[in-house]
Order: C-alpha cells, then structure tokens, then sequence
C-alpha cells in the first residue's frame, strides 16, 4: 500500500530570507517583463526589421500585460528612431474638391500655419485698405471717365452741331431721337405737315444723317467700356500684387527650400489676385463689415457675392496641419484606444449650414495613422474587430502604404455626399496588433491577408519558467507595480506570499504565473488592507487577507454547497465504508472563481451484455468526455478480465444528485473503483475521495483543479471534524502542480489529512478497500482473496450463468442477479 | 435744444422719378431723411411734352443704345412706354418708402420737365434729385437740376450715386438763418442714428466770432447724445469747402443756401469737388 505525499510536497514555500531586500524600497523597480523572452525578441525583430509586411500580431491571454509591455518597447526604441515630418493640407485654388498634402520637416508645419494665419492677418486689412484708398479711387474714376469723356463730348458736338440746323437731340425712355425745333421747341406735327415739300425733305435727310452719326458714337460705347473694364481690372491686380507681395516675398524666403510650400505661396498668390474682385466691392458697399451673421458669412464660400470678404473666404488660405511633429522626440508611438474607421484614417467632418452639410479642406482631421506616420501604432484586436470596416480600412491602408481618407461609405462606394478626396499621404508604419490567441488563429485561418500584412507573430506565454533569475526579477516586477501605483512597500514576507499565490494560479509548482493583471490586483488589494491596519509596510499577513476576502467575497456559491453538505442535504459520508459507492471530486468555476466539490458516485452491477450504461450520458446531462471517460472502463474490464469469455455485465453509473451537466473524465478513475467495488461485493472507505481519469491498462492519469478538489474535501472533512483517516487520492502525475492551503498543509502535518499519490488502479483500490489488489500467478489467475480475484470470479459466474441462459432459452435457472 | 428754436420742419419731401439709377439714388435718399424728419415723400414723374410731341413727327426714329437700326417713333408707343416708365418708378418708390414706413404718393403730369419740377417744388419743402441728365456725366450737371439748384424754393438734395447716406452729418454754421435751419437739420439726420455725429465747419475770422457760433452751436446741441465736432475754418478752407469737406467727411453735406463758400464756385463745380451728396438748405 502506498504512502501518502509528506507535507512538504503539499505546498511550494517562498522563504522571506531567500530574497536578498527587506523591503521593495530596496529594489530598482524598473523590470516591465518577466521572461516571455520569445515574445520580447519576436516584438524587437519585428521593430527592426525593414520591410513589407512586417507588422506585429502580440497574441497571449489577457492580463498578460502585453499592450504595456509592447508600448514600454516601442518607446524605448522610438526615442532612438528619426522623427517624421510634418504633414499639412492645403486648399487646391483649382480644384478644391482634392485638398494638397504638404510634407514639412518636423516642426515647420506649425511654423506655416502661423506665418499663414499672420499673413491673411496682415492682408485682411492691408487689401481692403488698398482698394478703399483714395489713390485707388481715384485711379478708378479716371480711367472711367476717360471712357466715358470721348462718348460725351461726341454726343455734345453732335448736340450742339443739330441744333444749328434747328434740330433738337432728344432723350426718349430708351434711347435717343431727332426732331425739328423752332425757338426751342419741338415742331408740332401740323407745323410739319405745313411746311413746303423741300424744306420737309431737307429737315428729313438732315436728320437722317444725325441719326447715323449717332450710331456710330453709340456703336463704340461696348467697346470702350470693355477697354475700361480691362483697364480697371489691370489697375486691381495691380493694387492688390502691392499689397500681397511684400508678405508673401517673406515667407518665400522662409521657406526658400521647400519647393512644396513655394508652389503653395505661388497659388495663393494667384488665388488672391484672381479674387480681388471680393475687396473692391466689398470696398465700394465699404461700412457694411461684419455685419452678416457669421453663419451667412460661413456659406459664402470663395466669397464674389459682394459684402466683406468675412472668415469663410480667408479659410481657404489657411493651413490644416494635420500632424505636428514639433513636440515629438524620435518616432511617435500611437495607442489608439478606439480604433474605429475614422479614428485610424482620419475624416472630413463637416458642419451643417442652413440645413446642408458643407466641408472645407480645414475640416479634415486627422487620424491614428497619420499620428503613427513614421513610427509606431498599437491597437487592440477585439476593438478593431469590433469596429465596423475599421479592419478593411487598416489592412487598405497598410497594403498600398498610403493614408486616403475617405468616409466608409465613400470606401464601399455605397453613399457619395459632397465631400472632399484628400491627396493620400504616404504611410509608413509599423502596426502592432494585441489580441488574444483565438483571434490570431481565426484571422489567421480565414483572412488571406494575415500572412502578407502580419509576418511577426509575438506569442506572450500564460506562465513564467522558475528560475533564481526569473524569482528575482518578479520581485522587481511586484516592486515596479508598487512604485508605478504609488503603493506602500512589501516586506520580504509579502512578496514571497504574492509568489506563492502565484504558483497557485498557475497550479505548477515550477511555474510563475505570467497573468500580471492578477498580481497587480492581489498587490493593490494586499495594499488597502494593510492600509486599514495603519501598517507602514505590507506583509505576508496582509497578502493572505487579501487573498482569503477576494476568496470571501466569490464564494457565497461553495459556501452553500459546503453547508449543504454539512446539513445532509447533499450525501457524502466522510467515515465507514459501502459497496460501489465512492466520493469523487468534481471542479466547478463560476465568475473566475473554481472551487472543488465532493460527488457521491455509485455503481451497480448484474448479469449482462456487457454494457456499461453511463446515467449521466443517458439523461443527456454527461458531455462528450465524460462519455469517453466510462467507454475506456469497458475497455479495462474487457482487457483485464474478460480475455477468455464475454464480458457479461450489465453495469450503471450515476453521479448522485447531480443536477446539472457534467464534463470532463477526471472521476473515471473514481467510476471505476466503485464498479470494482460493486463486483467483488467490498466496500470502500467513505474517508476517502478521489480524482484522477484512468487509461485502458489501468493507469492513473492527471487532472486539472487539484488543489482545489483537495480542498473542497478537505472542507467537508474539517467541518466535521479530521478523523485522521481522511484524505484524497490523487494522480501522482499531479504531485508537482500541488500548492494547497496552509490550513491543509498543517493538518497534513499533524497526520489528520492524508494526500496519496496513485499511479495505478490497483494502488488506489488498495487504499479505498484495504485489501490487496491481487497480481496473476503462474496459472494466469488472480489469488482468490484479493480485489481482482473476487472480480474475476464475479465475471466469470456471469459469463457462465449467461451462457446457460441462452440455452435453456430462459427457462431455467436465474436471469440475472444483483451484484 | 428747445422746439422753438428749430425752424419749420421739413414734411413735405418731393422726388423727380424717372426710373433712371440716379433717381432711384433720389428716392432711395429721400426716403431715408424722410424716415429721419418724419416726413412724407412725393413722388413726381413729369411725361416730357417734348418728347412725346417729337413722337408724334412722321420722320423720327429712336436711336437706342444697345440695338441696331434706328426704330420709327410712334406717339402711341411713346405713350405706353412713359406709362410703363412711370409705374416703374411708382413701384420703385412705393417698396423704398414701405420699407422704412414713411407716408407716400406719387404723381404723374405732363409738361416740359423743369418747370413741372419746380412748379411742384413751390409747394415741397425738399426736393431731392439724381445729378446728372447723361448716364454718370462728372464734370456737368443735368440741365433740370442745374436750373432747379438756382431756382427752385425749396431746400434741395443732390445725389451723384446710389449709396446710402452716411454718417458724419457735416454741415457749415455762419449765424445765418438758413444756416440755422440747415445746422437743425443736420442735427435732426444726425441724431436719427445711433452712431451718429455731426460736425460743424464755423466760418470765423477772429477768434471772437468763432467762440460765439461755437457757443451757439454748443447751447443748442450740446448737451445731447450725439457727439458734435465743431472746427473752425480759416479763409482759405472756407473757399476749398468743398475739397475739404470731400476729405474729412464721407457722408452727407448739408449747407444753407447762399452761404459764402456757394457764391464763390459755380454749382456744378462745386458738386464736382466736394462728391458727396449735398442738401441744400433755404
């Protein structure tokens, strides 16, 4: 019979004096990893090397403190990196539907828009001021006057000439006529008629030849007044080049290098000039300024309606700087926090204007990509994914290497408002994707893309090697979240507590676990309560408070079961012993909180086909690996015993009182000790539980949720009250994921608890009976007395009494009997 | 200021319609110092005898300016196309003077044109007028107006363009009666807008004579809301009135009739200078 584990296997021990600090005051508290080492070199070759398609997916559970770690990374190596430039867009004069993109070295974006914004200051007053003036006026008359000087004084001597010859130049409601006068007066048409033929004729002709002269003058009226018109309009270019070109020669010089920004000055330039039709009404209506609303100002794009010249037409001289690298060192590293559509790409917005949506290029907004440009970008998967188009948008961007802003209904040429269509801007990015593993393989398995835009896969660990090493960096790690959430410090003790909870959440004794979001927590919850207690320092002490109240406060569910139990509401002995009755341990989670409850398992036996009948799977409640975990149980039967005749039983299996589903085949070993128990008529002892899935030949295999099987028994056990008899019988193969509570660890200690280790089915029937299991002998039977004999024996009456059965066709003898 | 002092006010303001830009200018101004004075605007639109009787002769024809050939006058035609001109203009001064609620009617009589206005003007007491009879002559005056700003009774309002009169309300204060009526005036248009001003050029040869108008205008004007500038003219500004008056002021002119700086330029040279619209106060 085999011995139960010592209690030191129970439980791993961090001792306080292994650590070389007293306090993590005392450590440098600068480690933001622990090994991962795969994943930290995975993200660095990704950041280094140059490339299509080199981005990163950081894939690992979460709480792994992959985001922070990938942007502790980033930064570091950004800092190194150049910084980007600038980018800006610029109103195109001729087409401003397509809004120009400047490239600038970083920091002079901003210088632009300022030169921009002083300038059209400056013009604001300086152009208005140019045609307001009196030279301008005067210049203006002139040249109109002239026009008009040389029509006048035709029309005049043509006046005075007719009225030598008695004839008068009379204006009519639309032109102008001739008529006879006598001392002033138009003739009267009785006048007319009385005069003698010749005269009459002679009035006629000479009238006659006055109209044609006056038609001649009229006829050189469009002519000269488009000649004065060209003038004129000579004359504003003129004032206005006087009064833009000081200002714009300026910054021509400013920006005497950048060939961009000169062909941006040049536009203007021209733009202006071609619009100054704008100041010179708005100087002829002069005194009406800024007496619009802002709104009608607003909707009077491009000005030309007359009125001030208001914002809405200097803003298409302003610069949109888009992205302003003046403040950055190295190379940005974005973390986009809400990665949908348009806050990757940028967008149009637009403003609503007398019931129409407008836009102007001043609107574009930029968006995490062009922030990102030139360095880094970080987003998370499951927002991305859950972000309508935001996918499609990235992976277009990141495949033409090129930021074109569009609205996603302009992208799915679904809807085409009147918006803009920005020039793209050059993309050069490295993205780094973090999500969970699941959606890395599901991606990976349906989206063809993957492979091209994703070639670095960073795959972050759950669980840290233990290590001298890796121990004393997750010290330094428990230090780090101390000094970066302003946290008391934790004494040695405190920290070898926070390991050891650390080994149990990864039930591996050579294991840390690598969930750091859980450690963060313990520490900062092992902080409050040793803030309720005014300690200075937090301790061992105040870590187990943390860790039993989180317990406390997500175990109203065990703690029901438990009582329960206690009240014989749910039936599991804890002493004596019965026949094909045995406790089993099943694991049960709920919340992130797993907790191990005892089951009663019972198994009966009769004559048979040599079935085993699965209740559980029967009443639809057993899962798939439940079903397979009783299926290997035939096949153990069948292998042992049943070589030379049919197996032929009839047995039935049931988790008692179980309600809902179940899964999984860590009780199969347990099935199977109470079919043996059944068939060699043994009881088994009550003070005992067991866990652990069994193979056809018998071996014991491991489980998950040990520890706290154990200490759900354990639990039931103590309430009421140790016997020294009990205790559990696990898979050896789980000895080293044991990290049991301190409360079981002691009773081990005291001999009131026992935890044995079981590799076969015989050691364990051994334990549960008391009696031998039995080894077959020379003549390949099994010693009568002992567990397998007694089976073989049963199976071997059944066989018989079936095969008579078949027979006497029923007739005679006993159908079946009851194990 | 006490009521008493002020001189008759103005309530009847007679308007020459024609349709034509510059008496819409006319209107459009009369209306305005209308809703000032609290007047009521009439409007007159005299069918020249001249023309219809020249419409009536078997060989004119109408030259117009735009098309071509010379079209054979008709006195009928004539006749519609004076009517039509006159509902235009009845139209146009019937919206102005709805706009701004001031009382209105309008007339139509046939006549030669000077003396219908004038005959008219005896019984107004403003008569507002578009300056020129040639489209935007500079240099001469119509010659209806040049004949109706000698002799006509009333005061008299000229315009050269369609602008809005405008503040500061100059006008030139000599102790004169008319100078009176027309520095009343001036205060009345000044005081009408909110961000009015008025500014008063005195003409005084000795400092004596100057504190005495300043203080005329002083006691009367004072003490009201609207800002008053007085400035004192020497000699030889007094006889550039118009020059300076063009620089230091961009709005409206009012002076009384005969004053000296009148007497020393004829009429349309003076309009000429000072381009602003004047109002002419007897």
């Amino acid at each position: 019979m085999i011995d139960a584990l010592s209690p030191d296997a129970l439980r791993q021990h961090f001792a306080p004096s292994d650590f070389d600090f007293e306090t993590t005051d005392d450590l440098p508290a600068n480690t933001q990893v622990v090994g991962q080492d795969r994943a930290v070199d995975a993200i660095e070759f990704g950041m280094n090397i140059d490339g299509d398609g080199h981005n990163v997916f950081a894939l690992g559970p979460t709480g792994t403190g992959r985001r922070e770690l990938v942007q502790h990374l980033l930064e570091d190596e950004a800092a190194d990196d150049e910084t980007p430039p600038d980018w800006c867009y610029v109103n195109t004069f001729d087409d401003e539907r397509e809004p120009r993109a400047l490239r600038l070295p970083a920091g002079r974006g901003c210088d632009l828009q300022e030169d921009m914004e002083a300038l059209i200051e400056e013009l604001k007053t300086a152009l208005p001021a140019a045609f307001e003036s009196e030279e301008y006026h005067s210049r203006r008359e002139m040249i109109q006057e002239e026009a008009q000087q040389g029509q006048e004084a035709a029309l005049e001597e043509l006046q005075d000439d007719a009225r030598e010859d008695d004839i008068a130049l009379i204006r009519t409601p639309q032109g102008f006529a001739f008529a006879p006068i006598r001392d002033g007066d138009v003739l009267s048409p009785d006048e007319v008629e009385s005069m003698p033929e010749e005269e009459r004729e002679a009035v006629q002709s000479k009238i006659e030849s006055y109209q044609e002269e006056l038609q001649n003058i009229l006829q050189k009226v469009p002519e000269s007044q488009r000649e004065a018109r060209d003038r004129i309009e000579e004359l504003n270019e003129e004032m206005a080049a006087f009064a833009i070109d000081d200002g714009i020669n300026t910054l021509r010089q400013k920006y005497s290098t950048l060939e961009a920004v000169l062909d941006f000055l040049d536009d203007v330039r021209a733009d202006l000039l071609d619009n100054v039709d704008v100041f010179v009404q708005a100087a002829q209506n002069g005194g009406q300024q800024g007496q619009m609303p802002p709104m009608l100002q607003q909707g009077q794009q491009g000005g030309g309606q007359g009125g001030d010249p208001g914002g809405a037409f200097w803003r298409r001289y302003r610069v949109n700087l888009l992205v302003d690298n003046c403040d950055t060192d190295g190379a940005p590293v974005v973390y986009e926090d809400n990665p949908n559509y348009q806050n990757l790409v940028g967008q149009v917005e637009q403003i609503a204007q007398m019931g129409a949506l407008v836009t102007d290029f001043n609107l574009i907004q930029p968006g995490a990509l062009h922030e990102a440009n030139g360095g880094y970008l970080i987003v998370e998967a499951r927002k991305l994914l859950t972000q309508p188009y935001a996918w499609e948008g990235l992976k277009r961007a990141l495949r033409n290497d090129k930021i074109q802003i569009e609205s996603p209904g302009q992208a799915l040429g679904l809807m085409r408002t009147v918006t803009l269509e920005p020039e793209a801007i050059p993309l050069d990015v490295k993205l780094v994707v973090v999500g969970e593993r699941l959606l890395y393989y599901l991606l990976d398995a349906y989206d063809p893309d993957m492979e091209r835009l994703f070639k670095v896969m960073a795959d972050f660990d759950d669980q840290i090697d233990r290590s001298d090493v890796h121990e004393a960096e997750y010290a330094d790690l428990i230090a780090t979240m101390i000094a970066e959430n302003d946290l008391p410090p934790f004494d040695s003790s405190g920290v070898a507590r926070v390991m050891e909870r650390s080994v149990r959440l990864v039930s591996d004794t050579e294991k840390l676990s690598a969930r750091i979001d859980r450690i963060r927590d313990l520490v900062e919850e092992a902080s409050y309560w040793a803030n309720q207690n005014d300690a200075s320092t937090v301790t061992a002490t105040h870590v187990q408070t943390a860790i039993d109240e989180k317990i406390r406060r997500a175990s109203r569910m065990r703690e029901r079961v438990q009582e329960s139990i206690e009240r014989d509401t749910l039936y599991i002995d804890t002493d004596g012993a019965a026949v094909g009755q045995v406790n089993g341990l099943a694991y049960l989670e709920a919340g992130g909180f797993g907790f191990g409850k005892p089951n009663r398992i019972t198994a009966r036996t009769r004559l048979g086909k040599g079935e085993i009948v699965d209740i559980e799977r029967e009443a639809a409640l057993g899962g798939p690996l439940h079903s397979k975990g009783v299926l290997i149980l035939s096949g153990f039967l069948q292998g042992r015993f049943a070589q030379r005749y049919p197996l032929s039983l009839s047995a039935s299996l049931v988790f008692e009182q179980s309600y809902g589903g179940i899964d999984g085949d860590s009780a199969s070993s347990a099935e199977l000790y109470a079919l043996l128990s059944s068939l060699a008529d043994v009881p088994l002892r009550q003070s005992l539980a067991v866990t652990g899935s069994v193979n056809q030949h018998g071996v014991v295999q491991p489980i998950g949720g040990v520890n706290e099987k154990i200490e759900g028994f354990f639990d039931v056990c103590q309430a009421r009250g140790l016997t020294g008899e009990q205790g559990v019988l696990i898979p050896a193969a789980n000895t080293d994921q044991l990290m049991l509570r301190r409360d079981v660890v002691e009773a081990a200690e005291a001999g009131d608890f026992h935890i044995y280790p079981v590799e076969t089915i015989d050691q364990g029937i051994e334990l549960l009976t008391g009696a031998e299991a039995g080894t077959r002998d020379e003549q390949g039977g099994y010693p009568d007395d002992t567990i397998n004999g007694r089976v073989e024996a049963r199976l071997r009456t059944y066989a018989d009494r079936r095969r008579q059965f078949a027979l006497t066709n029923g007739q005679a003898g006993e159908a079946s009997e009851e194990a | 200021m006490s009521d008493d002092a002020s001189p008759p006010p103005v309530q009847r303001i007679l308007v020459a319609a024609d349709a034509s830009p510059q008496s819409q200018a006319a209107l459009a101004a009369a209306v305005q110092l209308a809703a000032a004075v609290e007047a009521e605007v009439e409007g007159l639109f005299v069918e020249d005898e001249q023309v219809l009787r020249a419409a009536g002769l078997p060989f004119t024809a109408e030259v117009r300016t735009h098309s071509q050939p010379p079209t054979p006058l008709s006195d009928r035609r004539m006749e519609r196309q004076l009517r039509r001109q006159a509902e235009r203009a009845e139209a146009a001064l019937q919206r102005t003077a709805e706009s701004l609620d001031v009382p209105h009617s309008f007339q139509v009589v046939t006549g030669a044109v000077t003396q219908e206005l004038r005959a008219a003007a005896a019984e107004a007491d403003l008569l507002a007028l578009g300056k020129t009879s040639t489209d935007s002559s500079r240099h001469r005056l119509g010659s209806t107006a040049r004949a109706l700003l000698s002799e006509c009774g009333a005061s008299v309002l000229v315009l050269r363009s369609a602008a809005p009169l405008r503040q500061p309300v100059l006008t030139y204060f000599d102790g004169s009666a008319a100078g009176d009526r027309a520095l009343a005036l001036a205060a009345r248009l000044a005081r009408h807008n909110d961000a009015g001003r008025l500014r008063v050029l005195l003409p005084a040869r000795t400092d004596d004579a100057f504190a005495r108008l300043r203080d005329a205008v002083r006691t009367r004007y004072g003490d009201t809301d609207t800002p008053v500038e007085v400035h004192a003219l020497t000699p030889s500004e007094t006889d550039q009135l118009a020059a300076l008056a063009h620089h230091t002021s961009g709005g409206l002119v009012v002076l009384p009739h005969g004053c000296a700086p009148l007497s020393t330029v004829p009429p349309q040279r003076f309009l000429y200078e000072l381009d602003r619209p004047l109002l002419l106060v007897r």
